[in-house]
């Protein structure tokens, strides 16, 4: 139980080095520390949670055997990790030339009443219209809108300016807002 | 089109209701591999301490061995105090227990069977004491002035 204290006070770096030399409970930690926001991000990107599982895994086993491509002066452990996340997502969507449908992807609503089986749908037609964005803007809304990151830190995870952030995510939330209204009157 | 605030809002509940994390296969399937990885990298670094150990001991041996020799080499050209030359093909690694020395006339040719320079064209027959082992084999020579 000492040593778990220990290896959750530790820096990511430190983890990192502990993890290529074989150290079990150091992997643990980082994993523990890493994996929701990768997996999120991946989730939110490819709209599966089997690719967003595959991609997770992926991104760990990739710092282990890659970690020196991690600069720990280039930016924080977490922006390497979206990083790398980012480029597996592209290459999965590239590989399957789109997303697979929300049809196969959602499970049957089994909703106690009226008002939850319509927040359901709206939650549907709202992962539908975030998975319609090109990846430049649905990058943006991921990170600021979903995983409430700052324009800076959305910056440093996708290497560009903060001001392309802003305007990215200006222009992804008006395209999200106009297809969510023509959703609703579809539905209609 | 929606506003922005309703939109935020709308964003910040899907947020909260999707999954949060991977889940607990996946993390075992990932430790999985990790541990397998380890037992990989440990039975390499077995197989590469095996291998140098042997690179090392087979080295150990040869340069052991060189030295081993390398005396007999220098004894082959060594000259006693009592005039004999080793011959160059003798064992010296055989103890010298029964010897006795022989007194022959050996043509320069024979001289130079023996690992002794002369003058291949000389007629003369020289005269010389054959340090003779207890093998019967000649393990030095001596030329008589």
């Amino acid at each position: 139980m000492r040593k778990t204290a220990a290896t959750g006070e530790r820096s990511d770096d430190e983890l990192l080095q502990m993890s290529t030399r074989g150290d079990e409970e150091a992997f643990l930690t980082l994993y523990h520390r890493h994996q929701g926001s990768i997996f999120r991000f991946a989730l939110h990107m490819s709209g599966q949670r089997e690719t967003a599982e595959e991609v997770t895994q992926e991104v760990f086993l990739a710092l282990l055997s890659e970690s020196r491509k991690y600069l720990a002066e280039r930016g924080d452990l977490q922006a390497y990790l979206i990083g790398v996340a980012r480029n597996k997502v592209r290459r999965q969507i590239r590989q399957t030339r789109g997303f697979a449908s929300l049809a196969r992807t959602e499970p049957v609503v089994e909703a106690a009443s009226f008002e939850a089986l319509s927040r359901e749908q709206e939650a549907r037609a709202l992962r539908a219209a975030i998975l319609s964005l090109p990846p430049n803007y649905r990058e943006v809304v991921v990170l600021c809108d979903l995983e409430n990151m700052d324009y800076a830190h959305a910056a440093q995870h996708l290497g560009c300016a903060i001001g392309t952030v802003r305007s990215r995510l200006h222009r992804a939330r008006m395209i999200l807002g106009s297809k969510l209204r023509n959703g609703m009157r579809c539905r209609v | 089109m929606i506003g922005q605030d309703e939109l935020k809002q709308r964003l910040r509940e899907l947020a909260e209701t999707s999954p949060q994390g991977a889940s607990a296969e996946s993390e075992q399937r990932l430790l999985g591999i990790f541990r397998a990885r380890q037992r990989r990298r440990r039975a390499w670094k077995y197989l590469v301490a095996v291998a140098a150990s042997l690179v090392i001991g087979g080295a150990s041996y040869v340069i052991w061995h060189a030295q081993g020799r390398m005396p007999a080499a220098a004894e082959s050209s060594y000259v006693n105090p009592s005039g004999f030359l080793a011959l160059p093909y003798a064992q010296s690694d055989v103890p010298l227990e029964h010897a006795v020395v022989v007194r022959v006339n050996i043509s320069p040719a024979e001289a130079g069977a023996l690992g002794v320079p002369f003058d291949p064209g000389a007629h003369r027959k020289i005269s010389a004491d054959l340090l003779i082992g207890q093998d019967g084999m000649a393990r030095a020579v001596r030329f008589v002035p």
